[in-house]
């Protein structure tokens, strides 16, 4: 049982952090792939701005901030262009301070090698800084997690929060390393298929990314085929029920519409006007044993016309 | 769902990729289909395994009291309510978070203050009691939490939250495990008034021998020694002790013959109205049950009996504790019991926020799916139907009459034919869309107003085990509407602040409350055997109408030498400095949805709260100092005029009428001063 103790669990202060120090042991793994991310940065990219998303997810993970991998993963198109452009921060800097335009760029100007598909070591340099990032990123989230509570939904203290499966840690790996390696042999496979036809280098890009998000979406048909299928299985009566009562009425609507409607409408047209007759006839007519207060029959009326709109 | 981490990886990995096609950048295009990739693993993953979750997950709750796990739960009472889920399923839930529902008359006691800081995460306004952790396959997590229940009736349990996030925070999955269970809450009569005082040191009822009762007492135990009063038997004086004294003293046995007490409690819907503090009736109720325990501290037998405005329970008297728990669940039930009422012509937009809240807390699953909500495109385009309800202002006259339209360009086509106009001639064509988009503009709330018509529908008829019919008749009636979603909120007892429903045009029986009152006087009187003791619980507003009756049956009871009191609810004062119960109504301008709200009267509220222009307006208590009116500047004189002809009526029949906050209290030491002055039937 995960749960804690029940004294420890009511004693704690709102938003405290439950007595788990900071170990190193726990910061180990994140260690190991801010190494690995580094080793991928520095062999693509040439200025020192490489450094920033290593300084980020470093100083943020030992302080437990929530942003940080956020800031990390949107620190890393900004540090790759800026490294495009060849300036690296020491001359950036500089050119601030004398006063020239800092936000003057050379596109494409400098920076690291891009990802050559018929060169193998380009591949390794960039199947490295992707499972980097990733892992840098997935372990930040998880250290971040066992020391504060990811919930957003309330203020009281995570019990035993993040401590996830011991499992986990060794699929992550294994994990990261299907996905980056499965991106990249689709790439390399749709860059031989598309070499041996001429098309311009944007052409090429602009195929691969529609059948990339092609078959993303094909792809993800199919998963919701199978969830709808697991779901389906699994529901809740009640909510199966609601989903045959709207799916009934949406089929029934198509064949009982328009005349069926103006019907309805014209008997509880009808319906009112008689409810008015009622009303008329009991305030004209003098009380009698039923309603012998008339405060109580105006009170009547005026609640009824107070409900019209 | 995707989280706020998880869009951000959505997002950033869309821009290396977009990145990448705009600067022919293969590098830049593979991060970011990586990031893509490595969130849709993530997703795929998460998603199958919660797509079971609702199956696999049991809930167990337990109640404890101090004595230990208990079913039946009293008002006041501390209690600690601990919640349990246990993973049935293959998958390790990584992160897990158990939100147990309170029910809506409890008071979480330990719930812990909310800091508010310059980077505090948003804070959600009502937060549930919760815990975190993991759950393994077979595992379990559990919530303790403490609180108490605010009035009698019935504490409604609806089942537990449970959000469940991938390791790093990216999808995350919420689900609500419905596991409704009810408990009677029973009405607390606080301190019983010493019983000593009120020893039957002489009953004034017929003597032991003369009267019809089945079980006559002993009168063995000697209760007290006085001087002898002219008119005491002889069979009572304690011979040796005149003799030694040398006066004649009389010996005072204690009374054995049970005085019977009916409590004749009014039911009626009046009492039932929320206030802040809480209803009406869950006062009287209290104060019953304090007379109820102090009589049966004396082994007196207590009858109930709750008149309401269609039936009248009976609890015949008797004593024992089996007999007292019946009477206090009857008195829990009829607090609890919404009441009976017919449908009623009612707009039932006023109940939709209530409703939707409830609808989303219990039933996500089919009020947030996709499918429960009247698709968008029917909202802009159009939809063919369904569109009945008279409620909604010129927006709904004109979405009502909106067929009308398609008559302006013909009309025009033979006008301009008729006068030869030529602009009249362009305006055929154009008057068509023209008046469409204009119909739509203006009709465009009541139109976003059939989405949560339709999710509460829905939510409605899969309740009813999915009628399509039903489902297609309550977009269309309002008043079917309205009375559902009533019983609806009804059940998950959480009608408690729901504005009245509007007074009925026809009424085929008079809902006089003092004729109700007084039919259960009257049932009262016809199951006496003995002179006793007849206590009316009751309330004096609208209780001036056929007050005649309620006269009558108590000169009936009185001309058979049983006694009345009557004992009469706070008043709405006093209901509200009781509690700090600061729920909006529903109904009001603040409960509504923002579509809904008239900024002018918004602001005007706010400004009369702000600075407390207008007199009379929505005060607060805790700065003003002085009390709220809450129905009125003339509710309180109302008020007092009719409790005074109250008493001068029933005074004049020596009918004593208690009221105010201490009541049952009040009420105990009348009963006791009743039995011990012997001012029972047979003194007249």
């Amino acid at each position: 049982m995960s749960q804690p103790s029940t004294d420890r669990h009511w004693k704690q202060a709102p938003g405290e952090v439950p007595g788990r120090g900071i170990h190193l042991a726990d910061f180990v793994p994140v260690l190991v792939a801010l190494g690995v991310l580094f080793f991928g940065l520095a062999q693509i990219c040439q200025t020192g701005w490489m450094l920033f998303p290593l300084v980020i997810l470093a100083v943020g993970t030992a302080l437990a901030w929530r942003g940080t991998p956020t800031v990390f993963l949107f620190s890393l198109p900004l540090i790759l262009l800026l490294d495009r452009s060849g300036i690296g921060p020491e001359e950036w800097f500089a050119s601030l301070l004398e006063g020239r335009n800092p936000f003057f760029f050379r596109r494409g100007g400098g920076g690291g090698p891009d990802l050559d598909t018929t060169n193998p070591v380009s591949l390794v340099e960039w199947l490295v800084t992707a499972g980097g990032s990733i892992a840098c990123h997935a372990l930040a989230c998880r250290h971040i997690a066992m020391r504060s509570s990811p919930f957003q939904t309330g203020q009281l203290v995570a019990g035993g929060g993040g401590a996830g499966p011991a499992w986990w840690g060794m699929l992550l790996p294994f994990a990261i390393v299907v996905t980056v390696l499965g991106v990249m042999i689709g790439w390399v496979f749709t860059a031989m298929l598309l070499e041996n036809n001429t098309f311009e280098p944007r052409m090429v890009q602009l195929i691969r990314w529609i059948n990339v998000v092609g078959g993303g979406l094909v792809m993800g048909l199919l998963v919701r085929v199978m969830l709808g299928l697991v779901e389906g299985r699994a529901m809740d009566p009640t909510a199966a029920a609601g989903f045959l009562a709207h799916a009934s009425w949406a089929e029934m609507g198509r064949e009982f519409n328009k005349t069926d409607r103006w019907l309805m409408w014209w008997r509880l047209g009808r319906r009112r006007q008689a409810e008015t007759r009622w009303r008329r006839l009991l305030l004209g007519v003098k009380p009698g044993p039923a309603q012998s207060s008339p405060a109580g029959l105006a009170e009547i009326g005026k609640g009824q016309k107070g409900n019209r709109s | 769902m995707l989280t706020r981490r998880g869009w951000a990886m959505a997002v950033a990995g869309l821009i290396l990729a977009g990145l990448g096609l705009i600067n022919w950048l293969d590098g830049f295009a593979y991060l970011g289909f990586c990031l893509l990739g490595w969130l849709g693993v993530n997703w795929v993953r998460m998603r199958f395994a919660t797509a079971s979750l609702a199956r696999d997950i049991s809930l167990t709750r337990l109640v404890r009291d101090r004595g230990g796990v208990c079913r039946t739960l009293r008002d006041g009472q501390a209690l600690t309510i601990s919640c349990a889920v246990i993973n049935r399923g293959r998958f390790t839930l990584p992160l897990v978070r158990l939100e147990d529902r309170p029910p809506a008359d409890m008071v979480w006691t330990n719930r812990p203050i909310q800091k508010t800081g310059w980077f505090s995460s948003r804070l959600v306004r009502d937060p549930w009691p919760a815990a975190d952790g993991t759950i393994p396959p077979g595992g379990q997590l559990e919530v303790l939490w403490r609180g108490r229940l605010a009035s009698p009736g019935v504490a409604r349990f609806e089942g537990a939250r449970l959000t469940v996030i991938d390791p790093q925070g990216l999808v995350g999955h919420s689900v609500f495990i419905r596991s409704p269970v009810e408990m009677l809450v029973l009405p607390d009569p606080g301190a019983v008034e010493d019983p000593a005082g009120g020893g039957k040191r002489s009953n004034n009822l017929l003597p032991p021998g003369q009267h019809r009762l089945r079980r006559p007492g002993g009168s063995s135990e000697i209760l007290d020694v006085r001087d002898y009063v002219p008119g005491d038997s002889p069979r009572h004086i304690a011979w040796k002790l005149s003799a030694r004294r040398d006066r004649i003293i009389v010996r005072d046995f204690e009374s054995e013959v049970p005085v019977r007490c009916q409590l004749v409690v009014d039911g009626t819907r009046p009492l039932r109205k929320w206030h802040p503090g809480g209803t009406r009736l869950a006062s009287l109720a209290t104060a019953a049950a304090g007379v109820l325990e102090h009589s049966l501290e004396q082994r007196d037998p207590v009858g109930l009996v709750v008149a309401e405005e269609a039936r009248v329970f009976i609890r015949q008297p008797a004593g024992g504790s089996r007999h007292r728990l019946r009477v206090l669940q009857t008195l829990a039930e009829s607090c609890a019991s919404p009441g009976v009422s017919p449908p009623r012509e009612e707009d039932p937009r006023v109940l939709f926020p209530q409703a939707l809240r409830v609808a989303r807390e219990i039933y996500p699953d089919i009020a947030r799916s996709p499918w429960a909500a009247m698709p968008w495109r029917w909202i802009l385009w159009g939809p063919p139907r369904p569109g009945f309800s008279r409620y909604g202002g010129i927006g709904g006259w004109i979405y009502r009459h909106r067929v009308y339209t398609w008559l302006v360009p013909p009309i025009l086509m033979v006008t301009s034919y008729v006068v030869a106009s030529g602009w009249m001639c362009l305006a055929v064509p154009l008057s068509g869309p023209a008046l469409w988009l204009a119909v739509r503009l203006a009709s465009f709330f009541p139109q976003w107003q059939l989405r949560d018509r339709k999710v509460l529908a829905t939510v409605l008829a899969a309740r009813e085990a999915g009628n399509p019919a039903l489902l297609d008749a309550l977009l269309e009636d309002d008043t079917l509407l309205a009375t559902r979603l009533r019983a609806f909120l009804a059940e998950h007892r959480e009608d408690r602040n729901l504005v009245a429903p509007p007074l009925a045009a026809l009424r085929v029986q008079s809902a006089a409350r003092a004729e109700r009152l007084a039919l259960g006087l009257l049932s009262a009187v016809s199951r006496a055997r003995d002179p006793e003791l007849h206590v009316l619980f009751s309330d004096t507003e609208d209780l001036g109408a056929r007050l005649d009756r309620l006269e009558r049956a108590v000169r009936v009871s009185r001309s058979r030498r049983h006694e009345v009191m009557v004992v009469l609810a706070p008043k709405v004062m006093d209901s509200w400095s009781w509690g700090a119960d600061t729920r909006t109504p529903a109904g009001s301008e603040e409960g509504r949805p923002w579509y809904k709200r008239s900024i002018l009267r918004a602001a005007g509220l706010w400004i009369n709260r702000k600075f407390g222009l207008r007199k009379g307006a929505m005060e607060d208590p805790a700065k003003t100092g002085a009390p709220p009116k809450p129905e009125g500047d003339n509710a309180v004189p109302v008020e007092n005029e009719a409790l005074a002809e109250l008493r001068r009526r029933l005074g004049r029949l020596g009918v004593p009428v208690v009221v105010g906050k201490d009541s049952a209290a009040e009420a105990q030491r009348l009963v006791a001063r009743l039995r011990r002055c012997g001012a029972r039937a047979g003194a007249r």
